[in-house]
């Protein structure tokens, strides 16, 4: 065993532990500062990091949802597709049992004819010529068949029909005897009621033979023609009902025929749709657009003028400063990198909207934006100045990115500081004039994509760089002032494409992103600025609501 | 639904503020522990920077993870530990901590008449911070922390043997640094 392996926990250990296990060292005081502000910067990455998640989930969600447009588009044309095929099958069948009473029909028999006939219920039993036995039997096959086409639609009133049609075709066919009779009537006979009939009298005068045997039997004849008229008016109130009846099972087959018809006009309006793209046979649109945005000032920080000196530096002039506020505003800077974020930005548009084509709409209208954008610090920038009149001493507290808009930095020194965490807000407000195209196709009954393209004339309407901490002012300049370091107008482009939906008759909605970017710096004079000045642009989502004024 | 319910420690209340992400609680834990951790951190670092960084990026640790504390323990406990792990972090990234499996035994120096009554806590500081990196470590880890050999082997990645070693190698080395001191004091109470 190894002395080490003897060692015990002697005195020494005993005394060392109890003299330093809890012992107390007071640290620098800024180090909670130190603590701080690394904590301050890790939130900010998180924060930034969930930033970015949730960007992408955003993301995700368009595509996904354009996907979901897509399948649902893609199933709608299906089923669009699939019932005018189905609705269609059962407005055929009563052609087909129609073109089988007609196939029955073309046997050599006229009795098939009012059959026929009075299934398509158009029947005039009236012009029915003479028919033998044969006669009946065809008829029966033929309304049979008439029947089996009803069924054949499935049509609920259809179980009538072969009741009216039994009934009508025994009236029909029960007086055998007067077959020929009924046969030799002519119209005239039928159509004048207990009048004697030319044509009977015609047929009994032909049989001259038997006149005084038949007289009787002319009278009874004449008797029976009298009932057989009577029949007829019977028969031709069944065969109404028939018709009727026909019409009832047509107006319930022709529920299908309807809907097939129905479809057929979609179709046909789809496909006039699909002519004139979204907007329908409009011309005229007026339209509210709002979009929340992402918007990036692109404002860098410079490289010189914010660079401090060392008071016991021999290397530039500068700014005097002591060695800690040359540190801290390096610091200063980092953070500002680090810390300045996208805030709530957005724009408001009033469109109107002039079709020029089928497919093809001119956009304009004014608008108002407010762009925002926000820094997370914790320096404070201190400024000596001296007034230029009475070389009066003040001091003018600010934040890294101040400076950076001003050109002449004069300061006599600087002191930067290191303060709670505040934010420094900046806000940017523009009253827009746009005009831009956009094409449009349809992908739907209702849905129709765009693909839109612009420019814009931006006003300034005032701008504001706010501290939540109460040492520093906020700078506000008014649309009007002359100090402004910022330009009156610029001018924009963007670019866009969505998705929108016809809501109603008039009335359309819209969705998709927008990027949108500034054709020149927000400073004025950009040259002269000791900051590196880039070319705003923001990227936001537009949601619109479109109103059809006139039709062609 | 819960009637009564156990008052919660001030203790706790900072606690759930820092998982709050609230800036005074965190300052407040700073603040009770600061200095305890400091002296901490100068015990194992070889100067006062490195022991503020040390302490800075310890406690911006505990408060990134102040989430996952399970309160089994006293949370000075917990925050200790962390401050060693970060100790432990910076020297290994400084290879301070190169391994070497000494196997030499150290002489045994009686102890007997040992006393650090006269020492001050700088004093006693700088003996410590003027060990080697290894010394240092494992002397901490075991006469003032608490933890055995099996326990710091586990730590450094190194076997129970060499903790051993360093230990003795150590606790020699430091006899003689107090020896000297020792003898320096006498030969100035002498001389005046």
């Amino acid at each position: 065993m190894s002395s080490a392996d003897k060692l015990e926990r002697g005195r020494l250990e005993e005394e060392f532990r109890s003299r330093m296990h809890d012992a107390e060292v007071a640290p620098a005081p800024d180090l909670w500062s130190r603590i701080e502000h690394e904590l301050t910067v890790n939130e900010n990455r998180e924060y930034k990091d969930r930033l970015f998640i949730y960007k992408r989930l955003a993301a995700a969600c368009f595509v996904l949802f354009m996907l979901a447009g897509a399948l649902l588009t893609f199933e709608y044309k299906k089923e669009l597709a699939a019932p005018a095929t189905t609705a269609t099958a059962p407005a055929n069948n009563p052609t087909t049992g129609l073109a089988a009473a007609e196939k029955a029909a073309d046997q050599p028999t006229e009795a098939t004819g009012v059959a026929a006939n009075e299934t398509t219920g158009a029947a005039s039993i009236n012009t029915a010529p003479a028919a033998p036995q044969p006669k009946q039997r065809t008829a029966e096959a033929v309304v049979a068949g008439a029947d089996q086409a009803l069924a054949a639609k499935k049509a609920p009133a259809a179980g009538d029909v072969p009741v009216n049609a039994g009934e009508l075709l025994k009236l029909l066919t029960n007086n055998e005897g007067q077959g020929n009779t009924i046969a030799a009537t002519t119209p005239a006979a039928v159509q004048e009621d207990e009048t004697p009939v030319p044509g009977a009298t015609a047929g009994i005068a032909a049989d001259s033979d038997k006149a005084a045997a038949d007289k009787l039997a002319v009278q009874q004849m004449l008797r029976n023609a009298g009932s057989i008229v009577a029949l007829s008016k019977e028969q031709k109130k069944l065969k109404d009902s028939f018709a009727a009846a026909t019409t009832v099972s047509s107006n319930n087959d022709s529920q299908a025929e309807a809907l097939t018809k129905s479809f057929a006009s979609l179709n046909q309006s789809d496909k006039k749709a699909g002519q004139t793209a979204a907007g329908g046979d409009s011309r005229l649109s007026l339209g509210m657009a709002y979009g929340p945005a992402y918007f990036n000032q692109n404002i860098g920080l410079p490289n010189q003028m914010m660079s401090t000196v060392s008071r016991n530096s021999l290397v530039a002039p500068g700014p005097s400063t002591s060695r800690f506020a040359a540190e801290n505003m390096e610091a200063a800077r980092e953070e500002f990198e680090d810390n300045t974020d996208a805030a709530f930005s957005y724009a408001v548009e009033a469109r109107t909207g002039i079709r020029l084509g089928k497919k093809w709409k001119l956009l304009t209208g004014i608008g108002y934006s407010r762009n925002s954008a926000r820094t997370k610090t914790t320096y404070v920038i201190r400024q000596y100045w001296f007034r230029p009149g009475t070389r009066e001493p003040y001091e003018l507290a600010s934040t890294i990115f101040l400076p950076s808009l001003n050109n002449g930095f004069t300061t006599d020194s600087i002191s930067v500081e290191q303060t709670d965490p505040f934010y420094v807000n900046y806000d940017y407000k523009q009253l827009s004039v746009p005009l831009g195209l956009q094409y449009e196709s349809k992908i739907a009954k209702d849905w129709y994509w765009y693909a839109s393209g612009g420019v814009a004339a931006n006003f300034n309407l005032g701008s504001e760089i706010k501290a939540t901490s109460a040492e520093i002012g906020s700078v506000k300049y008014s649309s009007r002032d002359e100090d402004s370091p910022f330009r009156e107008v610029q001018f924009s482009g963007n670019v866009g494409a969505g998705i929108g939906k016809r809501v109603s008759e008039s009335v359309m909605v819209v969705i998709g992103p927008e990027f949108r970017r500034y054709f020149s710096t927000m400073l004025a004079r950009p040259d002269e600025a000791l900051a590196p000045q880039g070319k705003p642009y923001s990227f936001g989502v537009n949601m619109g609501i479109q109103y059809t004024l006139d039709k062609k | 639904m819960k009637l009564f319910t156990k008052p919660k420690s001030d203790e706790e209340k900072l606690i759930e503020g820092c998982i709050a992400g609230k800036r005074e609680m965190q300052q407040k834990l700073y603040d009770l522990y600061a200095k305890k951790m400091m002296a901490l951190c100068l015990r194992y670092a070889p100067t006062n920077f490195e022991a503020e960084d040390m302490m800075q990026e310890g406690f911006v640790k505990v408060f990134a993870n102040i989430q996952n504390f399970k309160k089994d323990c006293p949370v000075e406990f917990w925050i200790r530990r962390i401050m060693i792990n970060t100790a432990l972090k910076h020297l290994r990234q400084k290879s301070l901590l190169t391994v070497s499996h000494e196997t030499e035994e150290a002489a045994s120096v009686s102890t007997d008449s040992f006393s650090l009554t006269g020492y001050s806590l700088d004093e006693l500081l700088g003996l410590i911070q003027s060990l080697a990196p290894r010394y240092r470590m494992v002397f901490n880890l075991y006469a003032i922390e608490g933890y055995n050999h099996k326990e710091i082997g586990e730590m450094l990645g190194i076997s129970e043997g060499t903790s051993k070693s360093q230990y003795s190698r150590a606790r020699v080395i430091l006899q003689e640094m107090l020896a000297r001191q020792e003898h320096k004091f006498k030969e100035h109470v002498i001389s005046r």
